[in-house]
């Protein structure tokens, strides 16, 4: 990746996301980079899952980052992780996003779209590929607030407390959105799931 | 495996009890087989790029011009209105301790001491006729002279008396009503400085005689 290679290494990595974000604020651009590697990817695939489009999931990475620096007061460390607080963050800009696109389920046929024009691959890809794009396909069909719960549980490893704190609802009510994304996959994913399922777990923060 | 899976067994997560753990366990592989790829190398430049822009020091003097105060909009409020009440309150002074001032004047007083002949009166000798007591804030400095009340019919009419002799007048010194009762009747007199007629430091008194106590003056 090209800005690892400027990465500074050393104290900053042991450093707090607190002292980093500290640090970025004073205009250390190495504790910058050292928070924006740590989060990056888990903030971009997050709001890459939750609108379907790479493009609009950058603009919501970058602007969840800088956010971050032009609004340090709305960050308390005492209230959630830094973790917790960029995927609030991206889930409120995605929201705005879909709310704005028209629809919750434009995600679904925007994706449609990307993987329609994916590159041929080999005969044992393309069954992960099918399976992946159906897997996608039927969370991107969910409306948005069981879509959020499901990324957040099964892809980003939060807890239920924390998917409760970061989407500002009580945990039963976490748990009964589980409960129904679960229930809704198993009915669209069912002929896979018979199957045998697909290629095991990647991805796993 | 992650550690949110043990939640599914502490909550006893509704979704997982009736499927058994084994549908839970395909459902999740699935899942997982939904791969993302990690963040593009533009995205770096473009977050570095604005970063850089954020943190770019602005000269002091434009920090300081382009500086903002967030204030509550109670606060604002009530600091407008004080801010009206003691410029309200600073105008005031101003008019009063103005030398010459045109509002140290009643339009009756200029009236009665531009239009109207002084007219003696020989208080308290006639009956009916209005006695002078000096009221507060005058006191013994006031000429006691009654007020005049010249011949005439129909509204209200103005009198003037004789100026004050010799009295000498305040700077700010402002305007005065004062009360001559008569035979359980009043007449208010109202005087004031005047700098602006004839540079005269004196005081003179106009009466003002309300319909009803209009009388005739010998």
């Amino acid at each position: 990746m090209g800005w690892a290679t400027g990465r500074i290494a050393g104290a900053a990595d042991h450093a707090t996301d607190e002292d980093l974000l500290e640090g970025a604020r004073r205009g250390d651009e190495a504790a910058f980079l050292e928070l924006y590697g740590r989060h990056r990817d888990a903030t971009f695939r997050f709001a890459c899952r939750m609108l379907g489009s790479r493009e609009q999931a950058e603009d919501v990475t970058h602007d969840c980052f800088l956010g971050l620096l032009k609004n340090p007061g709305r960050f308390d460390p005492r209230r959630a992780s830094l973790r917790a607080y960029l995927y609030g963050a991206a889930r409120n800009l995605a929201l705005k996003r879909l709310r704005r696109l028209g629809s919750e389920r434009s995600a679904g046929a925007q994706r449609g779209q990307e993987s329609a024009t994916a590159a041929a691959a080999p005969l044992d890809g393309l069954l992960a590929q099918e399976l992946s794009a159906k897997v996608r396909a039927a969370i991107a069909g969910m409306p948005a607030s069981q879509r959020e719960v499901i990324l957040l549980y099964e892809y980003e490893g939060q807890s239920l407390a924390g998917i409760a704190a970061i989407i500002g609802v009580e945990i039963a009510t976490i748990k009964w959105r589980l409960h129904q994304a679960r229930g809704r996959l198993r009915k669209e994913l069912a002929p896979y799931l018979n199957g045998g399922g697909g290629p095991q777990g990647e991805n796993r923060p | 495996m992650k550690d949110n899976m043990k939640e599914d067994r502490l909550f006893e997560l509704p979704g997982s009890g009736s499927g058994g753990g084994s549908e839970d366990e395909r459902l999740r592989s699935l899942l997982q087989s939904w791969r993302e790829s990690d963040a593009p190398a533009s995205l770096d430049a473009r977050v570095m790029a604005s970063y850089r822009r954020h943190q770019v020091h602005s000269p002091f003097w434009r920090r300081v011009l382009t500086a903002t105060i967030p204030v509550p909009a109670p606060v604002a409020a009530v600091f407008a209105v004080l801010l009206l009440m003691s410029t309200s309150l600073a105008v005031r002074a101003l008019y009063r301790s103005a030398p010459g001032a045109g509002g140290n004047v009643l339009p009756q007083v200029q009236a009665g001491a531009s239009g109207l002949q002084p007219q003696p009166v020989s208080g308290g000798e006639q009956q009916g006729s209005p006695t002078a007591s000096p009221v507060g804030g005058i006191g013994n400095d006031f000429d006691r002279t009654a007020a005049a009340a010249p011949p005439g019919r129909g509204g209200p009419t103005v009198a003037a008396v004789p100026p004050a002799r010799g009295l000498p007048v305040r700077q700010g010194e402002g305007r005065f009503t004062i009360s001559f009762r008569s035979g359980g009747e009043t007449i208010e007199v109202v005087t004031g400085s005047d700098y602006r007629l004839n540079r005269s430091p004196k005081i003179f008194a106009g009466a003002i005689l309300h319909p009803s106590q209009e009388r005739q003056m010998p």
